[in-house]
């Protein structure tokens, strides 16, 4: 549904403020569409004298009239709606195909409508996505299709080629597998980029928060579902749902009605109509009181802020309009109140703005803005006095007139658009609305009082029953937990699921010796370890096409000698020996900085977590995290290099990765494929990313313990 | 400026993945065959260019300014953005917040970009406050008060912006780092936006010398389209305009980048989930002949479902799931870009590298085929029919051409530039600039999770 959803309310924001207002019944007073200037305080008096005609603002002409173009709107005998919006200016066209599928419940499915959109384009009876693709870029048309139907653009001369391969990829699908299967993976990447920015996934958490996981508008495409979704599924979706009768057909631009009915009629006069069932949902509530939700998302710069909660307001309402005026004046104008506090004044943010959007199933309020770390908890006291003061100082008459101009100079500027006038003719037909309900919406705009924004007020906004989504570095979560009525911070996860956080806190009844010791009794026990001399190391990886192996052994009496070679030449060779330390590489002695020699130091051990048991003091516990979907541990360690992360399962207690920084670099080494070797488990993968421009893999191809050594072997120059 | 300035180049949204991509020039391609207008200058040396259409009652009112980022002055990176938003903060007759006020108040929109190359005001009116529109350019040409509120302000706002629009996207550095190391003279080398020690640093001689140098009438093209009279427009221009004193020629950046003498290649780590291959090739100016061939040659790779990059890497080999090349529109030689997104779970890049290696190749060795050299022209027909739906981007590219080009005129014969180029040209091109020792690739890689 997530595709779905924002469109839906998209359509229902030009219902209701925005995009929709004037045209100016001609036979109503010549208008004063965005004619009232606001009057800053301290304007000059209005003589003004031929010098300082700088002075003050130029009085405006006369205004202009605004006239809205209309629209034809006819019915096929399949019930399908078709909406035509003539505009001769460019020899071009566009047509939208509105499906206007029923919110419905996708469940373990959630995105099969979405992934339906994507197939639609990939093949029909007798043409492959190539060919499809081909003859849509040879003409330099678009051709795009989604859940809800399609839409294309072309220039005249190529207007009914390009209706005909619309009608073609919509009525003819064919559903290849092969096609599916990328459709699957394009989907799969388009979801980890989804839930990578920080705005998508506050958008996602706010759906689910806002309507519930079991709501249309609120449930979510995960990989789960994704997983799930088969074949079939999407047909079933297609099947059920792609309908004329619940059908628009809008036609834009440079096209005559004669000829926009026997196009219609052409290409999908034969599409057959049946009934659908709609389903429907208990409306989500507002919360009894402030919920402030978190989702943690570390090395955020910025904390994504939105106050949100749903609500009841119809599109197409007079009521929808006056909200639309709140809006202007609450976080739409640049001089707006959000805008003009969070920015102008405190400066904690590039922009604060507010939304309501009405809808026929259930529509939305929120306020959002994208902060500095520091600031979250500032900007969230901001946000919540904001809304407050819209009852304590209501909506005053100079910001009314404000939002009133902006409201009318919006429309005005719409009007340069046939696409928008499209949206317009879509809502009226769609929503059922009176036919003048756009030419009559200036007068509504004109006629609305401060106290008709009060009451607007009081039924959308309570800044005591609103939910707090915050997606930001987890060290930010505590600082909000005070806006909260019940004191909690309830934690989330991209998709919008609760997450128990006891579970990523540092464990309480663990301490780094305890991990430690748990670790070293995984591999065979700590005396076990103790009395390992010597372990000697065979790796061997692929870089660029070429093998590289290293050759490594360590000691437990503070020695160590590797030796890397690549094409039968060593590159690289390091060795300490009784507390010296000596570098080649390719031959060539290396002067050793004191930090790099110092670490030297540190690994020439066996087992380090018998050193590490040792200043267990200095360690600590971070919390756990997951790593392939395994609880770890996370150990801070101090070294000479600076601090390494080193993550332990949580079960096994074995070590699954250490990750350090190396000035801008992390390094991140993976052990994996943990085999035993004379009682002791050894790990026989080891994965590095970070350190070069693309991960190494590394394989034991030999592991030894207490191997006999040569003594040459650690001599240190 | 104001909410949301664009910074360079305008970004796209990609309808599957939000992954910005650069650099695709406003009017590349856009002619229509019959935009009327007239130019002419000031005594003051100020260009005026005028578009008549009275089909909706509104106005555009623009004011383009020859400086951008690349004209900061030492350690001042992101200067000429930070100002853009100090000229919305007031006027010796206009208060802190009031150019807001009245526009908005008259029930228009108004905002501001700044590039590389220069700097862009604009505000959408209804069309009886043109008269508005022509006071407040005027205000802020003439006598713009910037004061230490504002200054701190919006430092902190750009910080935010800095955040919220490059460090805290993914891929949001991008373009960023490629000319980072694409660059090392050249100030096309620093972030438009600037270092955040640079916007800590800017203090109030670095405005005024700025203003006084940058913001004269000779140094600004004064671009209006839309329901206008012309005789009424030409006169409130005068009024407003005529008497604001010349100023001394402002300098020009003339650094010289020398040829980049090998491939760079470099990691980036990210907050991302793909991992991308990303490539800058230096390319040439906007005003060289050879950008109109090197536009086609990226279209042909990556411009619609069935061009060469997308049908290869994404449907046949599955090696990317985005992929992308533009060529690059600034005023001084730039870098072409060029990326793919991996898939996810994609651990090694070097198989989509060289998949568009082969590519660039084939580009090198063989003509396009008769089919993709009708399709180029196609397409190029249907830019020039469609390119303008709004007189505020009419207005713009009037301003743009005359700016970079010399040429306002542009917007309806540039299209012949593209028709003329053979598919030996676009051969030619491939051949001279997109090679291996003329580019930075960047291997851009999720950063572990760590922290």
């Amino acid at each position: 549904m997530q595709r779905l959803a924002p469109l839906l309310l998209s359509l229902a924001l030009c219902v209701g403020y925005g995009c929709g207002t004037t045209k100016n019944n001609p036979t109503d007073s010549p208008s004063t569409a965005g004619t009232d200037s606001p009057a800053p305080a301290n304007e000059p008096a209005a003589e003004v004298a031929a010098e300082d005609f700088r002075a003050s603002a130029p009085e405006p002409g006369p205004a202009p009239e605004i006239r809205l173009g209309d629209f034809d709107e006819f019915t096929l005998d399949n019930g399908l709606t078709v909406v035509l919006v003539e505009n001769h200016k460019l020899p071009r066209v566009s047509y939208q195909l509105y499906v206007d599928v029923p919110p419905h419940l996708e469940g373990e499915y959630a995105g099969a409508q979405a992934l339906l959109g994507d197939m639609l384009r990939r093949a029909t009876s007798t043409k492959s996505k190539e060919e499809i693709d081909e003859e849509i870029d040879f003409i330099g048309a678009g051709l795009s299709t989604s859940g809800s139907g399609a839409y294309a653009s072309t220039i005249s001369k190529y207007k009914e080629t390009v209706l005909d391969l619309m009608s073609q990829v919509v009525l003819d699908a064919a559903f290849p597998e092969g096609e599916f299967a990328k459709v699957k993976d394009e989907a799969k990447a388009a979801l980890a980029q989804e839930i990578s920015s920080p705005d998508a996934i506050a958008n996602r958490v706010r759906q689910a928060i806002t309507y519930g996981t079991r709501h249309p508008y609120g449930e979510l495409m995960t990989e789960t579902t994704l997983d799930a979704i088969d074949l079939d599924v999407v047909k079933s979706v297609y099947d059920t749902y792609f309908v004329p009768n619940r059908s628009y057909l809008v036609m834009v631009g440079d096209l005559q009605e004669e000829e926009a009915r026997s196009l219609a009629e052409r290409y999908f006069g034969d599409w057959q109509g049946k009934d659908v069932a709609v389903p429907t949902f208990p409306t989500p509530q507002r919360p009894a009181g402030v919920t402030v939700n978190f989702v943690p998302r570390p090395g955020s710069v910025q904390s994504n802020v939105i106050v949100t909660h749903a609500i009841d307001l119809e599109p197409g309402t007079k009521e929808s309009i006056r909200a639309g005026l709140l809006d202007q004046a609450l976080g739409t104008g640049f001089n707006s109140r959000l805008l003009s506090n969070l920015r102008e004044d405190k400066a904690y943010t590039y922009g604060a703005y507010s939304s309501i959007s009405p809808d026929r199933v259930v529509g939305n309020f929120r306020a959002l803005a994208n902060v500095r770390n520091e600031v979250t908890d500032s900007a969230i006291t901001e946000f919540i006095y904001e809304l407050k003061r819209l009852k304590d100082e209501p909506v005053t008459e100079a910001e009314l007139a404000v939002a009133k101009a902006r409201t009318m100079g919006s429309f005005g500027r719409a009007l340069e658009s046939p696409q928008r006038i499209a949206s317009f003719a879509l809502n009226t037909v769609r929503y059922d609305l009176d036919r003048d309900f756009y030419p009559e919406y200036l007068q509504v705009v004109q006629n609305t009082s401060v106290n008709d924004l009060a009451e607007v007020t009081e039924d959308l906004i309570d800044a005591g029953r609103t939910n707090i989504v915050v997606v930001g570095d987890p060290s930010v979560a505590d600082k909000i937990a005070r806006f909260a009525t019940d004191g909690q911070v309830r934690y989330f996860d991209v998709n919008g699921q609760p997450v128990d956080r006891t579970d990523s806190a540092a464990p309480s009844d663990l301490d780094a010796a305890d991990v430690l010791n748990g670790y070293l009794a995984a591999i065979g026990g700590k005396e076990a370890a103790q009395r390992v001399e010597n372990l000697r190391l065979v790796l061997e990886g692929n870089v660029q096409g070429q093998v590289i192996s290293q050759t490594m052994v360590t000691t437990n009496d503070g020695r160590m000698s590797s030796q890397t070679n690549m094409a039968g030449m060593t590159v690289a060779d390091q060795r300490v020996n009784n507390g010296k330390v000596s570098m080649l590489q390719m031959g060539q002695p290396q002067q050793v900085p004191e930090d790099a020699a110092n670490a030297m130091l540190e690994k020439a051990v066996v087992f380090p977590e018998l050193r590490y048991l040792e200043l267990a003091d200095q360690i600590t516990i971070e919390g756990t995290e997951t790593v392939d979907g395994k609880q770890a541990v996370v150990l801070v360690v101090p070294s000479a290099m600076g601090p390494v992360r080193e993550y332990y399962d949580a079960e096994t207690m074995l070590k699954l990765q250490t990750v350090m920084s190396q000035g801008p670099q992390t390094v991140t080494q993976r052990l994996l494929d943990y085999r035993e070797v004379d009682g002791m488990l050894i790990p026989h993968t080891m994965s590095l990313t970070g350190m070069l421009p693309f991960p190494l893999e590394l394989k034991a191809t030999t592991v030894e313990i207490n191997a006999d050594l040569e003594p040459e072997l650690f001599s240190v120059e | 400026m104001g909410k949301n300035t664009p910074i360079m180049y305008p970004a796209f949204r990609w309808r599957l993945l939000p992954f910005l991509l650069l650099g695709i020039a406003p009017y590349a391609f856009a002619q229509s065959p019959d935009i009327e207008f007239e130019t002419y200058e000031l005594d003051n040396g100020l260009k005026v260019i005028l578009h008549q259409d009275n089909t909706t009652p509104i106005v555009a009112v623009s004011i383009m300014y020859e400086v951008g980022g690349k004209d900061s002055f030492k350690d001042r990176t992101g200067f000429a953005h930070f100002f853009e938003h100090l000229l919305f903060e007031g006027s010796e007759n206009l208060e802190r917040g009031e150019i807001d006020d009245y526009v908005e108040g008259a029930g228009g929109a108004l905002n501001a970009s700044t590039s590389q190359d220069r700097t862009y005001y604009y505000e959408i009116l209804p069309s009886n406050q043109l008269a508005l529109g022509l006071w407040i350019e005027s205000e802020r040409l003439l006598h713009a008060k910037v004061q230490a509120v504002g200054v701190e302000t919006q430092r902190d706002v750009i910080k935010e912006e800095r955040r919220q629009r490059y460090d805290n996207q993914p891929y949001g550095t991008l373009q960023m780092e490629l000319y980072k190391r694409g660059f090392r003279e050249h100030p096309y080398k620093d972030p438009n936006i600037g270092y955040m020690e640079d916007l800590n640093s800017a203090g109030e001689e670095d405005f005024v010398r700025f203003y006084e140098t940058y913001y004269v009438p000779n140094n600004a093209i004064l671009s209006i389209a839309g329901d206008i009279d012309v005789a009424q427009t030409k006169s409130l221009i005068d009024r407003y305009f005529s008497d604001i004193p010349r100023g001394a020629e402002p300098p020009r950046v003339t650094v010289v980048e020398p040829p980049l003498g090998g491939e760079i290649r470099d990691t980036v780590y990210d907050q991302v989930p793909l991992p991308a291959l990303v490539m800058g090739y230096r390319t040439v100016a906007r005003d060289n002949p050879d950008y109109y061939a090197i536009s086609m040659m990226n279209q042909v790779l990556s411009q619609g479902r069935s061009s060469r990059l997308n049908k290869s890497l994404v449907d046949d080999r599955k090696l990317a799931v985005q992929v992308g090349s533009f060529p690059s529109p600034s005023q001084d030689p730039g870098l072409g870009i060029a990326f793919a997104l991996a898939p996810p779970g994609t651990e090694d890049l070097r198989p989509v590298e060289k998949a568009f290696e082969a590519e660039i190749e084939r580009m090198k060795t063989e003509l396009i085929s008769d089919r993709e050299f009708q399709k180029l022209k196609n397409q190029i027909e249907v830019s020039a029919i469609s390119g303008y739906g709004s007189v505020a981007g009419i207005a713009e590219s009037l301003a743009n051409n005359e700016m970079f080009l010399g040429d306002a005129n542009l917007i309806n014969t540039e299209t012949d530039r593209y028709l003329a180029v053979t598919k030996e040209d676009i051969r030619r091109v491939a051949r001279q600039y997109y090679t291996p020792e003329n580019r930075v690739v960047l291997y851009w890689l999720p950063q572990p999770a760590s922290r």
